[in-house]
């Protein structure tokens, strides 16, 4: 028998590394089949289909909000073009557009130092432990209105830091140029997706600018930092301008621009982005383990200096672009109410930030020579099993993340697969009401919902869950009452 | 090749800066016609404000055919077209057109959402009329 020496073994440790995140992205991706729409998708896709694409995408705009692409991407999810059967494609859509963006950010900065199989296994590690960390996964996945907006703007925004940093260091004239064009490209899309990039774009690039022009790093790209940062800006003033902003929710921008407001929205972002930052960097340490995992595993060393100083870099970088980004949420200068009703969201994003800003102060602080030298001792992992003992560690930790608990929860007490049959049922309803020209019907409330895979707003005897019955009018075209005296399954009336 | 690469992608940026610019501007001018519509009272409404109201009372009591407000089929497009008509017959200048086009669509909005019955009343519309016209908002 034959048995593996120790450098082969030691190239299989990543393998061995993804096997729990792998498994918890495959469920997620079994889940993702069973996701279903909230009446906000239905409402959404009403508008597309009575005004068309277009049109209903210049409606929001000067009605709602200056999210353009957003707005015109609804106008493509399944609901619109298909039916509600084919849902499910925009939760795997986004699933593995997410992936495709950690392997092209992983493959641009670990450039040719690793094979692009070791890139795929990582973009599993780092993808899955994102989605188990993320303190809003529904939005990342489940919800086709809230996912455009940040699951596909995380993805994007992978792939447009991804092609900054190899633009940055090609040394190809043309490839510059194709890189320069597919940033511009890239900033246009995004831009309209999410203003918390939005905003995080704006100080990235203008920051990389006057790095490059005060400390005179890559000198030459000036012109290409200079050209997308004009590019994100001008975007940004499409998206602020919209003439929608503010309208739905009736905000006077205007009211509150005054020094002491300002001073206090701050603060109070400044303490939620602590609170948040603290619930998953402190309470879970995994975040950290990962990044020294892979680095290690790559590398086979890791500098005293990088343990020490990557983590409160990375922290502190986040901690000053989420309480910035937030800013526009808590005084009145936003399009949505989303600070106030759905904070995680936006932490949500700051998580992305967060992992992408410490992998690379890793890779930066690596490089850098320390005047203090016991900094810059390394540590070289000589023996095999301490690896195979963290991964363990690693693994096991894993099934702490609060989204993994709930995913695995859902699918032992079989509530993915009863909430799904039971809103199969009421479309089912709905439609044999249509073909029978029935003029109304009474639905009732499902009360089986999942803890995680639709934890948005759906029918309930609320007045906000009332509210959305109008979603299903427009789209169904049928009068729909809400039964409130009696929960689950459907029944109809003429 | 490269350099002329650059220069024009500079351009393009400059280009679409510039044109940010105009449109924040007009954006602005939408805000505040908004504001002024949102918060009007009969004695304080400007001349160019009431012109847009009377222009949509037009258009929505007598020269847009019934038929397609019965049969819903009352569509965005339909509507800019026949705003259009209206003041390519009567303005001149192109910028303005513009100006007012954006314009046209604040007023749909804010006909679909504030102070529907206020305006209602103002213009002596009927209410049928004007749910008609909340078909182009989300209803």
């Amino acid at each position: 028998m034959n048995f593996m020496n120790k450098t082969d073994f030691f190239k299989k440790l990543p393998y061995l590394m993804a096997i729990i995140p792998f498994l918890y992205l495959c469920l997620l991706i079994i889940s993702g089949f069973y996701s279903q729409p909230i009446p906000e998708d239905f409402g959404i896709a009403s508008l597309s289909i009575k005004a068309g694409v277009l049109n209903a995408a210049i409606h929001r705009y000067y009605s709602f909000d200056g999210r353009y692409t957003t707005n015109f991407l609804h106008g493509l999810t399944p609901l619109v073009w298909g039916s509600v059967q084919y849902y499910f494609f925009a939760s795997w859509f986004f699933i593995l557009s997410f992936i495709s963006g950690w392997y092209y950010f992983l493959k641009s900065i670990y450039k040719n130092e690793i094979s692009k199989r070791k890139v795929l296994i990582f973009s599993i590690i780092f993808s899955g432990t994102f989605y188990a960390a993320t303190p809003h996964i529904t939005v990342w996945m489940y919800q086709a209105a809230g996912t455009i907006v940040y699951g596909l703007s995380g993805a994007v925004f992978l792939w447009l830091t991804g092609g900054i940093i190899r633009l940055l260091n090609t040394d190809s004239q043309k490839k510059q140029i194709l890189l320069l064009i597919q940033s511009i490209i890239l900033i246009i899309f995004i831009i309209g997706l999410n203003e918390l990039i939005m905003v995080f774009l704006n100080l990235a690039l203008g920051c990389l600018l006057v790095f490059q022009i005060i400390f005179k790093y890559y000198r030459s790209r000036i012109i290409d930092v200079l050209i997308l940062l004009i590019v994100c800006i001008s975007c940004s003033i499409f998206v602020i301008t919209a003439p929608g902003i503010g309208q739905d929710v009736g905000m006077d921008f205007n009211a509150t621009f005054n020094f002491l407001n300002i001073i206090s929205a701050l603060k109070k972002s400044a303490t939620y982005s602590i609170i948040y930052l603290s619930n998953w960097i402190i309470i879970t340490p995994i975040t950290f383990f990962i990044f020294y995992l892979v680095h290690v595993l790559i590398f086979r060393t890791l500098s005293l200096k990088t343990l020490i100083f990557a983590p409160i870099i990375a922290i502190f970088f986040t901690f000053i672009i989420l309480t910035v980004c937030n800013l526009t949420y808590v005084i009145p200068f936003n399009e949505t109410v989303t600070f106030e009703n759905f904070p995680y969201r936006t932490f949500s994003t700051g998580l992305l930030f967060y992992m992408i800003l410490h992998i690379l102060a890793i890779l930066i602080i690596e490089r850098i020579e320390f005047k203090i030298k016991w900094l810059n001792h390394k540590i070289y992992i000589k023996k095999t099993k301490y690896l195979i003992l963290s991964i363990i560690v690693f693994s096991i930790f894993f099934f702490s993340f609060d989204n993994v608990k709930l995913t695995i929860n859902d699918w032992r007490y079989g509530s993915v697969v009863s909430f799904s049959k039971d809103m199969d049922e009421r479309y089912r309803k709905i439609e044999a009401a249509k073909k029978n020209h029935q003029k109304s019907l009474i639905i009732k409330v499902i009360n089986n919902r999942r803890s995680y895979v639709t934890d948005g707003v759906d029918l309930n005897c609320t007045e906000d869950g009332k509210a959305w019955l109008r979603a299903y009018q427009n789209y169904f075209n049928i009068n729909i009452i809400l039964d409130c005296d009696q929960v689950s399954d459907s029944t109809t009336i003429n | 090749m490269i350099k002329i690469s650059r220069i024009i992608l500079l351009t393009f940026a400059i280009g679409l800066f510039l044109l940010s610019i105009m449109h924040g501007l007009s954006a602005l001018k939408i805000r505040k016609a908004i504001k002024q519509i949102n918060n009007y009272e009969d004695s304080n409404i400007s001349d160019s404000d009431s012109l847009m109201i009377q222009k949509i009372a037009f258009i929505i009591e007598g020269k847009y055919p019934k038929e397609s407000l019965e049969n819903k089929s009352f569509r965005y497009a339909d509507f800019k077209k026949a705003m259009l008509f209206e003041w390519q017959a009567n303005m001149t200048s192109f910028f303005f057109n513009r100006i007012e086009l954006k314009k046209e669509k604040v007023i749909m909005t804010f006909i679909g959402y504030y102070n529907k019955e206020k305006i209602r009343k103002k213009l002596s519309l009927s209410v049928d009329s004007v749910n008609q016209c909340t078909i182009i908002n989300f209803e």
